[in-house]
């Protein structure tokens, strides 16, 4: 019987999906995606995660135990060393699969986390995801299935570059891609923002030479892949947006300190910028007012 | 005798509600009211207007809303601009003055900064996820220390030696103050020094990181608090103005935007005095068709819909006006 693998539509999800897609159907394996974030999704995951982890962390465990509700038995989470050379990416990625295996119940369960890790660069990535995949193919298929993922990854990567369009409002949106990308968690960010009338662009949207050009005018290397994307991203683009928005998630440890970052560099340079803080409380007066009154400020000053 | 032209602001807030009627040609406040909320945001409003309509007749031209309510009063009104907190009070500031660089507003419920520069709002924050410090609190403090809100302020004046108070967290406030009770320190004492600690506690929250420059502007219900504003200005080095009309200046404001609005040839929205005749509801239930579960609020005015909204998705929504972009 052909087992269907859960795939929770958190973290990691909103920055490789298209790749697991393409390379866990090429292994011959089933896969359904949890559905978008919703209100019961989150206090699942909330009502049962420890304390002390962020919210990201917590919806992730929701949406595994909305797939295991539905009858799931099999979970597909990956361990998340690095993504990309010399760089590190929050220590909660690394232990994502232990920490999901304890909120499951033991026997009958099956989390498949295959590793991943770019920090010594593609090729010794490449091998250990194509061991796994040999774990279910013959080797070759294995590796055919890599390198066709890999290719539909990096051409959905350059679908997204987007070109922004100078004589109009523009914000550029920082944060954790899953944040910026979930629309339940940051309430309507980004289609807020476009209601508005002012067109956001986030740091998925730009090249990675871009983002990398700009990291490297900072005093100091950024390790954290994320961080280095959205400092980067603002590096670049002051001068060339009106304003900048940093979503950061509540209790996140890497947030604390690239969001202060951000805020400096910003406010050096004279570029308003506005921090939204995405927790689980419902009420969207906090985000929708603040947003709102960031939005008139950029729009009647560039009125001036 | 002849209606005077106005344009009506309305800052429904969480602890008062405020309505102003603004001279279209001076800019100069006609009228002004300041009514406590009291958990009843539609009678409190509905009380304003008809305690306006009793000093009339007014034609009014049109109708701004501010204030955490501001969707339920433009619902009620029938209001030509819907406008945040922030740009309210910047644009009721810099019509005051137009060298104000710094506006320190502190409400029942929550306190923000606002910065100008040439102008135009330039930066703007807003008090997070804790509450402390905030009118609210004050009234409650007062309360239990058996003093009106009013003789809050110049009683903390008296003082001759504030008490320390730790002012990060209200809850810790509170026990902190009665122990310096039971250690014997005076009312006024402890009140300076409740003062202080909530302007410490608005400095390194709030305005963290934000430069103060003079012209300073306090405005907000607390505003009226001298003691805090003496805190404020010793913690600063720097006098701080307070505007005469600082209890309403989210009306001023709303009003003002409405004048920005107005051209002349358009019509207001304006849904008449005589919505103090009518009756209001609200009625709120929990959408369940999807598993967000979004609360629902419908306004009713005598038994027929005005407005509806809370749904994510944009179901059920009845807009009753269009949220107004300057």
């Amino acid at each position: 019987m052909e087992q269907v693998i859960g795939v929770p539509r958190g973290l990691d999800y909103y920055l490789f999906y298209p790749f697991w897609q393409h390379f866990l159907a090429s292994l011959g394996l089933g896969t359904v995606v949890s559905p978008p974030t919703n209100k019961a999704i989150v206090d699942l995951g909330a009502t049962h995660a420890v304390d002390g982890c962020c919210l990201p962390l917590k919806v992730y465990l929701g949406h595994v135990l909305t797939l295991a509700e539905q009858g799931i038995t099999a979970f597909f989470v990956p361990r998340i060393v690095g993504i990309a050379r010399r760089e590190y990416i929050c220590p909660y990625f690394l232990g994502l699969p232990d920490f999901i295996s304890h909120y499951l119940p033991r026997k009958g369960t099956e989390v498949i986390s295959p590793v991943v890790d770019f920090r010594r660069g593609e090729l010794a990535a490449a091998k250990e995801l194509i061991r796994f995949g040999a774990r279910y193919v013959p080797w070759p298929e294995a590796a055919r299935a890599y390198y066709s993922a890999w290719l539909a990854f990096r051409s959905w990567r350059q679908r997204q570059i987007t070109a922004v369009a100078p004589e109009r409002l523009t914000v550029l949106v920082l944060g954790h891609r899953y944040l910026v990308d979930d629309s339940f968690l940051n309430q309507g960010v980004m289609g807020r923002l476009h209601q508005a009338g002012a067109q956001a662009i986030t740091s998925y949207q730009l090249p990675e030479a871009f983002l990398s050009k700009g990291a490297k005018r900072l005093g100091k290397r950024m390790f954290w892949t994320s961080g280095r994307q959205s400092l980067g991203a603002l590096e670049e683009c002051l001068g060339k947006v009106d304003g900048v928005i940093t979503l950061a998630a509540f209790a996140c440890g890497t947030d604390s300190l690239v969001t202060d970052l951000i805020q400096r560099r910003a406010r050096q340079a004279g570029v308003p910028n506005l921090l939204l803080y995405v927790d689980e409380q419902t009420g969207e007066a906090g985000i929708g007012t603040r947003l709102e009154a960031f939005v008139d400020m950029l729009v009647r000053s560039k009125q001036r | 005798m002849c209606e005077r032209a106005v344009f009506l602001g309305v800052d429904l807030g969480s602890v008062s509600t405020n309505l102003v009627l603004l001279d279209p040609y001076t800019d100069e406040v006609v009228v002004k009211l300041y009514l406590r909320t009291n958990g009843a945001p539609i009678q409190a409003l509905v009380k304003g207007m008809k305690q306006l309509a009793d000093r009339g007749p007014w034609e009014v031209l049109g109708v701004g809303t501010t204030g955490s309510g501001r969707q339920l009063a433009a619902a009620i009104l029938g209001a030509d601009v819907v406008k945040n907190e922030i740009t309210a009070h910047a644009v009721a500031a810099i019509k005051h003055n137009p060298a104000t660089s710094t506006v320190i507003e502190i409400g029942g419920q929550d306190s923000k900064i606002i910065l100008i520069r040439n102008g135009v709002v330039h930066d703007f924050a807003m008090n997070t996820i804790c509450a402390a410090g905030t009118g609210a609190f004050l009234d409650q403090q007062a309360a239990r220390l058996g003093i009106a809100i009013e003789e809050f302020g110049n009683l903390a004046l008296q003082s001759q030696h504030a008490v320390r108070i730790a002012g990060r967290c209200t809850v810790f406030a509170e026990s902190d103050m009665i122990h310096k009770q039971q250690l014997g320190h005076g009312v006024a004492d402890i009140l300076a020094g409740l003062c202080q600690a909530m302007v410490r506690n608005y400095l390194s929250n709030v305005a963290k990181g934000k430069r103060i420059a003079p012209v300073v502007l306090f405005q907000g219900g607390v505003a009226a608090n001298t003691g805090i504003r003496k805190a404020l200005e010793s913690a600063l080095g720097m006098e701080v103005e307070v505007p005469d009309h600082y209890d309403v200046m989210g009306a001023v404001g709303a009003a003002v935007l409405a004048k920005e609005r107005w051209t002349g040839a358009s019509r207001t929205r304006f849904a008449g005095f005589a919505i103090g005749d009518s009756s209001f509801a609200s009625t709120s239930w929990e959408c369940s068709d999807c598993p967000n579960h979004c609360e629902i609020v419908q306004i009713a005015r005598d038994g027929t819909p005005l407005a509806c909204w809370g749904s994510r998705c944009g179901k059920h929504q009845l807009a009753g006006v269009e949220n107004g972009s300057a």
